[in-house]
């Protein structure tokens, strides 16, 4: 059985994304929940990031978008969203690292690379 | 996520409290109550979409591959997959259950169903089934062994099932640990108490 895990940093980060994008995050939410099934029904791993909703990142992260969300009103743009996690084997767990849109995309994958490459190693240890 | 605070993050992972699913995430998060109704709300108004999605990964199929099966657009198989549960037809359905190779049923059932009146239901689906199963072996001596056989798997089955719940529930109890050294160590032990006496 899989379970959920947040990174410190996390929670403020999408309280203050879901503030501005409620719409986004809600739809990014329903992905991962859907994302965290398969991952629970099949134990599959590669089976999970083939998802039309799955991008792959490096290090092994996969960024989750916001497909599927409702427009409030007609003609609303949605802001492009990313969730990025990354799953441990190991230990299943689904790690949830950090949320953010296109323009924060190369620093965000920039920090989730070395928070992932640190959790790795504490994985090993 | 500040850099500077990865060195802890780590330490912090090693303690952070586990979810068994995104509700639960969200319902542990500080957040207004109002906006994690309406995050939990959102989660739940798409159950049977994501099911579908489910159902076609553990079949190893993608969308363009139910879509040729299902004689639609891989489109309208992803705009399914998105749609929320009201919005969703039982023509669309049908389609998709066609292209996994399954056959859907609906069921009505009272509103607040316990727990144990589902199982109740199961009881009396599976006393239905078996029942069609000996009237169905009557007046063929190979089925019926057959059906026989497979009424004493039943049997083993769910008394298995029912006993690993059952003790599942029960505290495990909490044995002495007996140690017993070799004869040398054990006459030395009580040599040695003898003195001290």
């Amino acid at each position: 059985m899989w379970e959920l895990s947040k990174a410190d940093g996390f929670e403020n980060c999408f309280k203050k994304f879901s503030r501005k994008h409620r719409a986004e995050a809600n739809a990014v939410m329903a992905n991962l929940e859907t994302f965290f099934c398969i991952l629970n029904e099949t134990n599959n791993i590669q089976a999970a990031k083939r998802q039309n909703f799955v991008r792959k990142e490096p290090e092994g992260i996969v960024a989750l978008d916001s497909r599927g969300a409702p427009r409030e009103t007609k003609g609303t743009k949605l802001k492009a969203t990313r969730l990025y996690v990354y799953a441990v084997e190991l230990d299943s767990t689904l790690y949830l690292l950090r949320i953010g849109d296109k323009d924060s995309q190369a620093q965000d994958i920039k920090t989730c690379t070395k928070v992932v490459k640190k959790l790795r190693w504490e994985c090993g240890r | 996520m500040h850099e500077g605070s990865e060195e802890t993050q780590m330490g912090m992972w090693a303690m952070s409290k586990k979810h068994k699913n995104v509700s639960d995430l969200i319902k542990s998060m500080d957040l207004p109550k109002e906006q994690k109704q309406q995050q939990i709300d959102y989660i739940n108004s798409r159950r049977l979409s994501r099911l579908l999605t489910v159902m076609r990964t553990q079949k190893g199929m993608n969308q363009q591959k139910a879509a040729e099966k299902c004689g639609c657009t891989q489109s309208r198989i992803s705009k399914l997959e998105y749609k929320e549960d009201r919005k969703v037809s039982i023509g669309e359905l049908l389609d998709y259950s066609d292209a996994l190779d399954m056959e859907m049923s609906v069921v009505f059932l009272p509103k607040k169903l316990r727990i144990v009146d589902h199982v109740k239901l199961h009881a009396a689906q599976i006393e239905h089934l078996l029942k069609r199963l000996v009237s169905l072996s009557q007046g063929d001596k190979a089925m019926a062994r057959a059906v026989d056989a497979f009424h004493s798997e039943c049997l083993v089955n769910m008394l298995s099932i029912i006993g690993k719940s059952q003790k599942s529930m029960r505290p495990r109890k909490k044995h002495a640990l007996n140690v017993i050294g070799p004869p040398e160590v054990e006459q030395f032990i009580e040599e040695e108490t003898a003195c001290v006496e």
